[in-house]
């Protein structure tokens, strides 16, 4: 029974609670707004454009645990269409090198990026901010407007249903969920939060700082190359621009998660919750039939809502100095 | 940290971006002649102007510690872009109404800003990141998608004109506010406050310092010269455009960092930044110059930014 | 017998600093070998070395017998040493259990991390030092003596044969002293060498089989148990005999002048206990707040001091009532806090000394707009000849100073504001004997110019000497007031425990 207890404790208590209520509450404006919301019609539609803010919220909150920020997520993407496009063909063989090729890049880049931020010590905000314009500039020159090739069933598969009726982006949700399991029970992970949290804390307890942060970015990675695999599926193309607005949509996710900027604190499923959130409230804004002008407007002011909402509980149960 | 002697590492860094300042024109002028010339010289300064007066408020937010940076500053500039031109409508008299109103907006905005940080606890990142979405939003909206208004004839002057046919006035306007901004920070009340802030707030507040308001005035001010940007660029431009100002948010961020001020805040001061704009401006210029593609222009920027940082921005170990 | 552990020669240089030049030492099986010495003499920087924390220029390390690089690096578990660090190693974020476990997780088949086997290592580490704390609680959470009582558990949790304790009862209440010194005598007998770095002279006498002196960097004598008293030790470690450091003086009569009254405190409390503070502090007293750690004596200061709210209550200064909401309305009265925690509430360390004596002046609405920069340099230089500070350069970076010298810039920003009221928060912890004595007359001089000081120290016997009076606080209230001729440190011990059942903290 205390074990039941504490686990309610832990849930109101922690980073995500106010983020869990704010979910809540969207869903019944969402309800009310778009019509049939909970139907299966619609219910698929919005995991469909989800599932790349999910996956990319994850991704952005592995970083920040250990202290650091990637705001290249969004140009690693783009990249990353842009390779697999072009790579591409009608053939297995090529579609199974495209993606193997996803994923490795994606691996590279992160590395890339932990390499300067952690072992050269630079500020992260301006290292994946250069990292991005070159990931930018390669995609740009690879592919000027957006083309290339995205086979049809490959694309087909992911707005198709498994069995027929589980959605793909379901399965692909449950993947992740399985991911999350393993890594939250490895030790690496209890020590990406002790050397965001408090990194001489971590060097003391013999914790090798480097390797943790890098390993970081490199699951990061991981989930950048899932996102940019659905979000081809998406939109069927290679775009170097496309992934522009997840960069920043990441970063609002992950905080209205409960993840802190400092470290050390939140948790991934937090960010998840932040990704759907902020699913919603795209869907919200598209819904009302919110002219273009006001969308980005509402956006922001919505943000800063959640964000007051979120401090405001969280200096209810913050003790003076 | 020991930060012995950080003065000097700071002069000695504001060396190297003179010389890397003092070699790109020097590259500039191996592919363009005339690159050098006096007069081009000028030009890219007055170019640099906006991007400096940007960086001036982008560095007090630094300078206050708690991780302060404004993101919000790009569409601040376009507002003050967009409003300026509203409220000039192409008339000289309006110019005082515009030279009170603009600055006083952005004020406003910085405000709310401060306000987000200081007393709601919300990090400077996020809340400037979703004020600077607002205002880009507010933009649109007032203006439906086409802005109205023209800088009126004495604006244009400013503008454009060069004192004796060569400086900038423009140039000379950002010099002014250059050496009082310096002044300001190293031999005045508010300015040593602000390093203490930055250094460590706690033991500012136990010092009589109100934190808070100062960090939200701050901001405040970052709003200011974010909005007078704007308004200078429309001097510039003499018809008002949408978007003007995004392109100045990270550059003015770099430009605080390469300029020697500490991230963190609470050391450094707005002399390296102006030259880190300087710098920028002009790599900025022989590669629109060049004529490179985007592409190109995108990866030579990013690349030639993280050995910039490397060089400049080592965190203490 | 080889000596578990044996050190020679061991060199280190931070910077231009010279942190150790020539310390040499060797703890024998099963003894607890003390290590003393002034801030600054190099003990934490040696214990790190030993321990493989840090590399040193040069020396030899030898465990059991055998020769270890210390150029290479090493872990300290694989000699099986546990170095316990004034609170370096815990993750506020955390929860006990995890920290305890940090670094050392037992991971299962598929490399997972197995919760129950790692909380129950937590929970036997943890039971014999603070029974009544659970596991599961977050670091952050805890007092200062409650972390500090973790980071032993975590060091013991890894049954160590060399225990190095670098001022573990820094933050320790009488009664966790006591408990820690049962669980030292328990390991020596199972045959645990234990390294205890202390500044406080009277437990290193009490626990230690065998003293080492530090001194500037080297290690400058040994003493036995038997051997063992304080002047010795003393003049060890400063190199100078008692009479020289200027011996905290007994206060002059302040005889039956009627003082008046500069502080007043009616009935204020924050709202979490029933009753409020009451007390009255006369022009020209010391009055120390005494008592067990926690019980209040902090808050009382933090309230004057302008960082915490009062729910109830009236605060008067010289008779009149004042309203403090900010540390601005506590200085504008003229009463000031200096903190404990030096390093986060009162200095700017990469700057300089001059700017952090002069910065409290900065937000004062007379000091003109441009800071009048001759009369402040002139202004800062008194200030650093009046607290003696070593070296008496104004531009040195604080962060290079020693932490007793530190504490001198701190209390030295007040010095130029002309105190009216000074609120000391134990604001010698961890500075050595020397600047103590140094602080002390800083502190009567002022007491003695017209000056009142509020006074909290975890330290009686610097409550002893130095207060006119002092107030024992049990759970948020003034249980008692000593003073006169009752005042010595058993008697202040013994108000301290009494006043309901012994606070647990």
């Amino acid at each position: 029974m205390l074990k039941i207890n504490r686990y309610f404790k832990e849930i109101y208590s922690s980073t995500a609670f106010p983020g869990i209520i704010i979910f809540l509450m969207l869903i019944a404006i969402n309800a009310v707004i778009q019509p049939g919301f909970f139907t299966y019609y619609s219910f698929k539609l919005n995991l469909l454009s989800f599932t790349p803010l999910i996956l990319v919220s994850i991704a952005q909150a592995l970083v920040m645990l250990v202290g650091a920020l990637d705001l290249s997520i969004g140009a690693s993407i783009s990249l990353l269409t842009v390779f697999m496009a072009s790579v591409m063909g009608d053939s297995p063989l090529s579609i199974a090198l495209a993606l193997i090729l996803a994923l490795g890049a994606a691996l590279a880049m992160s590395l890339f990026n932990g390499f300067f931020i952690s072992y050269l010590k630079l500020p992260p905000f301006l290292v994946t901010y250069a990292s991005s314009a070159i990931w930018f500039g390669i995609a740009l020159y690879i592919m000027p407007t957006p083309g290339g090739y995205i086979p049809k069933p490959f694309y087909k598969f992911y707005r198709s249903d498994f069995l027929g009726i589980i959605p793909i982006p379901v399965l692909i949700l449950i993947g992740v969920g399985v991911i999350y399991f393993i890594l939250s029970r490895l030790k690496v992970y209890k020590h990406m939060y002790a050397v965001g949290g408090k990194e001489e804390a971590a060097w003391a307890s013999g914790i090798k700082i480097h390797a943790t942060r890098i390993k970081a970015f490199l699951w990061s990675g991981v989930f950048i190359a899932l996102a940019a695999i659905c979000l081809v599926s998406q939109t069927a193309t290679g775009d170097a621009r496309c992934g522009l607005s997840y960069t920043l949509d990441s970063v609002a996710a992950a905080v209205i998660g409960g993840v802190s900027f400092s470290g050390g604190k939140g948790s991934l499923a937090g960010a998840a919750v932040g990704g759907v959130i902020l699913g919603l409230l795209i869907n919200i804004l598209y819904f009302a039939n919110v002219t273009s002008f006001y969308q980005t407007f509402m956006k922001g002011i919505i943000v800063i809502g959640a964000l007051v909402v979120g401090s405001v509980t969280r200096m209810k149960e913050q003790t003076i100095s | 940290m020991a930060f012995n002697g950080w003065r000097r590492i700071l002069v000695s860094r504001l060396t190297i971006t003179i010389l890397i300042i003092l070699l790109l024109f020097l590259l500039g002028e191996i592919i363009f002649p005339g690159f050098m010339s006096l007069a081009h010289v000028m030009s890219i300064l007055r170019l640099s102007v906006f991007l400096g007066i940007v960086a001036l408020g982008q560095t007090l937010v630094v300078l206050s510690g708690n991780e302060g940076i404004d993101i919000s500053v790009g569409s601040v500039v376009s507002l003050g872009v967009v409003v300026s031109a509203y409220i000039l409508g192409g008339e000289n008299f309006n110019i005082p109404q515009a030279l009170v109103l603009v600055p006083l907006m952005g004020f406003a905005i910085g405000l709310a800003n401060g306000a987000g940080v200081s007393y709601l606890g919300i990090p400077p990142l996020v809340m400037t990141f979703a004020m600077g979405n607002v205002i880009e939003g507010l933009s649109l909206i007032i203006t439906k998608g086409f802005p109205t208004g023209q800088a009126p004839s004495l604006l244009e002057v400013i503008g454009s004109g060069r004192l004796f046919g060569l400086v900038p006035y423009l140039v000379l306007l950002w010099v002014f506010f250059s050496v009082i901004t310096v002044i300001v920070l190293r031999k005045s009340k508010w300015g040593n406050i602000l390093y203490g802030v930055g250094t460590n707030s706690l033991a500012a507040e136990l010092s009589g310092v109100v934190v808070r308001r100062f960090r939200m005035y701050i901001y405040a001010i970052c709003g200011a010269t974010s909005a007078l940007a704007g308004l200078l660029l429309l001097s510039y431009t003499g018809t008002p455009y949408l978007n003007l100002g995004a392109p100045y948010v990270m550059p003015s961020i770099v430009a605080v960092a390469i300029g020697g001020t500490s991230l963190a805040g609470g050391k450094g001061n707005y002399s390296g930044t102006a030259i880190g704009c300087v710098a920028l401006t002009t790599l900025n210029s022989i590669l629109v110059a060049i004529q490179a593609t985007e592409a190109i222009r995108q990866i030579v920027y990013g690349s030639l930014l993280l050995a910039l940082i490397a060089v400049s921005e080592r965190r203490g170990g | 017998m080889t000596p578990v552990l044996e050190a020679k020669q061991v060199r280190k240089k931070f910077g231009g600093v010279v942190a150790l030049a020539d310390a040499s030492m060797t703890l024998e099986k099963g003894e607890v070998c003390g290590l003393v010495g002034a801030n600054g003499s190099g003990k934490t920087t040696f214990a790190r070395i030993i321990s493989g924390l840090i590399k040193p220029d040069g020396g030899e390390l030898y465990i059991n017998g055998s020769k270890v690089d210390l150029q290479l690096g090493f872990e300290a578990e694989q000699f099986s040493i546990a170095l316990v660090h004034q609170n370096l190693s815990l993750v506020p974020e955390m929860t006990i259990w995890e920290n305890i476990n940090l670094g050392r997780e037992d991971t299962g088949r598929l490399g997972f991390v197995q919760i129950d086997k790692a909380v129950n290592k937590a929970h036997e580490a943890l039971k014999e030092l603070a029974p009544h704390l659970s596991v599961y609680e977050r670091v952050k959470n805890l007092s200062p003596s409650q972390k500090q009582l973790v980071e032993v558990a975590k060091a013991l949790s890894k049954h160590p044969q060399i225990l190095i304790l670098d001022e573990p009862t820094a933050s320790l209440s009488f009664d966790q002293v006591k408990r820690l010194f049962e669980i030292i005598n328990k390991l020596k007998k199972q045959g645990t060498s234990i390294i205890f770095i202390s500044h406080r002279l009277p437990e290193v006498t009490e626990i230690c089989d065998r003293l080492v002196v530090f001194r500037d960097g080297c290690s400058v004598g040994v003493i036995e148990r038997e051997k063992i008293n304080q002047e010795e030790v003393v003049f060890l470690i400063t190199g100078k005999r008692g009479e020289e450091i200027g011996k905290v003086k007994a206060k002059p009569e302040s005889g039956e002048t009627k003082a008046d009254t500069v502080l007043e405190m009616e009935d204020v409390s924050l709202g979490d206990s029933k009753e409020g503070i009451n007390l009255q502090l006369k022009r020209g007293e010391i009055v120390g707040l005494g008592g067990l750690q926690g019980q209040g004596q902090g808050k009382i200061l933090l309230i004057l001091g302008g960082l915490l709210s009062p729910t109830t209550g009236n605060i008067k200064i010289e008779g009149k009532s004042v309203v403090i909401r900010h540390p601005r309305d506590a200085i504008r009265e003229g009463m000031f806090l200096v903190p404990g925690d030096r390093e986060r509430e009162g200095l700017f360390l990469p700057h300089t000394v001059f700017f952090n004596l002069i910065y409290p002046q900065f937000s004062q609405r007379e000091t003109k707009f441009f800071l009048p920069w001759k009369e402040l340099e002139s202004e800062a230089n008194r200030i650093i000849d009046m607290v003696a500070l070593v070296p008496p350069d104004k531009n040195m970076i604080v962060s290079n100073l020693s932490g007793g010298n530190q504490q001198k810039v701190v209390i030295g920003k007040w010095l130029a504001m002309s105190p009216r009221i000074l609120l000391l928060n134990d604001p010698t912890k961890g500075v050595d004997v020397e600047t103590r004595a140094n602080f002390y007359q800083i502190v009567q001089d002022l007491a003695q110019k017209g000056a009142s000081v509020l006074f909290y120290s975890t330290d009686t016997d610097e409550l002893v000497a130095n207060c006119d009076r002092v107030l024992i606080l049990f759970e948020g209230k003034i249980t008692q007031e000593i003073c006169g001729e009752e005042l010595c440190k058993e008697r202040l011990l013994e108000a301290s425990l009494r006043g309901g059942d012994i606070a647990e903290n």
